[in-house]
């Protein structure tokens, strides 16, 4: 494998990463505020 | 029959141009290597294990006999919290997670996992929070005494040792969350060209699933044990009725997560049973893609049944018909792996070494505790059974059957591959079946204790209880024995076991079988070529 290709393949698993980290942060915001408008606010 | 071919990039032709592992303590403080990371998650899930398996000891020595016998039933409370907290995070998860480090990145031919130094973090973050966890034990107020499922208005009452342990299953669950969006990464980026999604080993996808289901189901704990800590600590009333809250809705946020969580444990589970018995059919899996939509429809419906663990919470009766339906509807596609193994072995040419033993063990056993969770899906049925020692016997079915087994079908499959030593076959078999008989002396009878109404969670019992739950003990003290003989098979293995090639058993097949065994420490630095894997 070549640098560039390394330096490719890292970008995208810093992308692919980085989705998913977005998608825990979605998931974990959403339940607590949720739950503070069902428990009245 | 499927063949595997690697060419170029074999792991033994790597290794002049690298340095070997560190020496010393640092060498596993510091590695990267997933080979590394794999042995130590192994390692530390199997002492979680043994730690798990002691407060269940303590568990069944209390319930031994009628009346107050060993500890305090606030001690009991304690050890069943601790003792499920820990097999489930700390033993069961960490050796899926062992497995998945080893085996994926030999499996697709990566030469690592994406983001090795992540790799280094997610477990170290274990023993810490493993620590946290049985910390608590030793504070003012002791553990927390409200089972696993930390149900306010209890855990919200509870002393310091219930913020150890909310601690604690957060760093467990950012090392989960860290370890799925690892294992997702290194599967959708890092294949050797030529394996295609659908050519992918199936334990492979099992844990590309799992991985999705970590990373869905996970920050729903972390985000009810951080409202639990605001409930406590810093004047919210999430859960507390008295502030507008309702402690109902913990119950559903927590099972929004749990249900997910069984299949955390199963699909991997599923996946190396799905490896073990090609190998020992001598046959490719049947049905392969009807097994990868299977194990997807199983992680999507798991989402939609969560309730079915709450019909006596004055759900209403639409709902509870609702659940009910969607958890009977789990059972077609487990059918259908449970389908597709029985016809993988059809007319196989089949062999009956340890990992198949447990294999078979699995499959019977699983589909047991399957058996037993539809009685418990039929609301009405539920109601009578809720809280009693039926559910008890259902889950040890499918923790234990379903995925300690599975755990140890793999540990023996994998383990030549690991160390490059066979291990002693006659005592494998030994720990098989010692394993197997007193599995179910401990928990069969636990569906009878169930099924006449003895309740869970309560270290006293009416007298007609007794030979049950004698039984059981005993069960429960020799299968304890017996898994120390597990020990014994692996280091002897490691000490004077026969040297094995690196194709250890014949009918195995997969990109792992092509490197040497013991696997080099570092493998595939140039990719593969993956030719073949038809299914």
């Amino acid at each position: 494998m070549t640098d560039e290709e390394m330096r490719a393949l890292r970008a995208r698993n810093v992308r692919t990463a980085l989705i998913l980290a977005g998608i825990v942060l979605v998931v974990f915001v959403s339940f607590i505020i949720r739950s503070g408008y069902m428990s009245g606010g | 029959m499927a063949h595997e071919h690697a060419i170029g990039g074999h792991a033994g032709h790597d290794d002049h141009e690298h340095h070997g592992p560190p020496s010393g303590i640092m060498r596993w403080i510091t590695t990267t290597n997933h080979k590394d990371i794999g042995s130590m998650y192994l390692w530390f899930s199997f002492i979680m294990f043994l730690v798990g398996g002691a407060m269940a000891l303590v568990i069944r020595a209390e319930l031994f006999q009628p009346g107050l016998q060993v500890v305090s039933p606030d001690f009991f409370n304690q050890m069943i919290t601790l003792h499920a907290l820990i097999m489930v995070f700390g033993a069961i998860m960490p050796a899926f997670v062992g497995f998945s480090n080893w085996m994926i990145p030999l499996q697709i031919g990566a030469p690592d996992m994406a983001f090795a130094r992540m790799n280094n973090w997610s477990f170290w973050i274990l023993p810490v929070a493993s620590f946290l966890l049985i910390l608590s034990m030793f504070v003012p107020g002791g553990a927390p005494g409200t089972g696993w499922t930390l149900y306010p208005p209890l855990s919200v009452q509870q002393g310091m040792g219930m913020d150890l342990a909310i601690f604690g299953i957060h760093l467990l669950g950012m090392s989960s969350i860290m370890g799925g969006i690892n294992i997702i990464t290194t599967i959708l980026n890092m294949r050797a060209p030529g394996m295609t999604l659908m050519k992918m080993p199936m334990f492979c996808w099992t844990w590309l699933i799992t991985a999705f289901l970590l990373i869905a189901s996970m920050p729903v704990l972390a985000g009810a044990v951080t409202m639990l800590l605001t409930d406590r600590h810093f004047g919210t009333t999430f859960f507390n009725a008295a502030g507008g809250g309702d402690p109902v809705l913990f119950q559903h946020i927590f099972w929004f997560f749990g249900h997910p969580e069984v299949y955390i444990i199963a699909l991997p589970a599923f996946g190396v049973i799905s490896q073990v018995i090609p190998a020992f059919s001598r046959k490719p899996i049947f049905g392969y893609a009807s097994m990868v939509y299977a194990i997807a429809a199983i992680a999507i419906i798991s989402f939609f049944v969560w309730a079915h663990h709450m019909y006596v919470t004055g759900i209403p009766l639409t709902g509870q018909l609702y659940f009910m339906y969607a958890t009977m509807i789990i059972a077609v596609p487990t059918g259908v792996k449970v389908f597709n193994w029985v016809a993988t072995m059809w007319k196989g040419s089949l062999s009956f070494e340890t990992p198949m033993l447990f294999a078979l063990g699995f499959l019977f056993l699983f589909t047991l505790g399957g058996f037993s969770g539809l009685v418990l899906a039929i609301t009405a049925v539920d109601i009578l059974l809720q809280e009693t020692y039926y559910v008890i016997a259902h889950f040890h079915y499918v923790m234990v059957a379903g995925a300690v087994f599975s755990a140890y079908a793999g540990a023996y499959y994998w383990l030549p591959k690991w160390t490059g030593y066979m291990y002693d076959e006659t005592l494998g078999k030994w720990h098989f079946w010692l394993t197997l008989i007193f599995f179910n002396m401990t928990f069969f009878v636990q569906h009878f204790l169930g099924l006449a109404g003895m309740p869970r969670r309560v270290p006293d019992y009416a007298l007609q209880f007794t030979e049950f739950n004698m039984i059981s003990s005993i069960g429960a003290f020799g299968l304890g024995i017996s898994q120390l003989l597990f020990l014994y098979i692996v280091l002897k293995a490691r000490k004077s076991g026969k040297k094995v090639d690196a194709q250890v058993w014949d009918g195995a097949e997969g990109l792992e079988w092509t490197v040497p065994s013991p696997a080099p420490y570092h493998t595939f630095e140039t990719p593969p070529v993956f030719e073949g894997g038809k299914h």
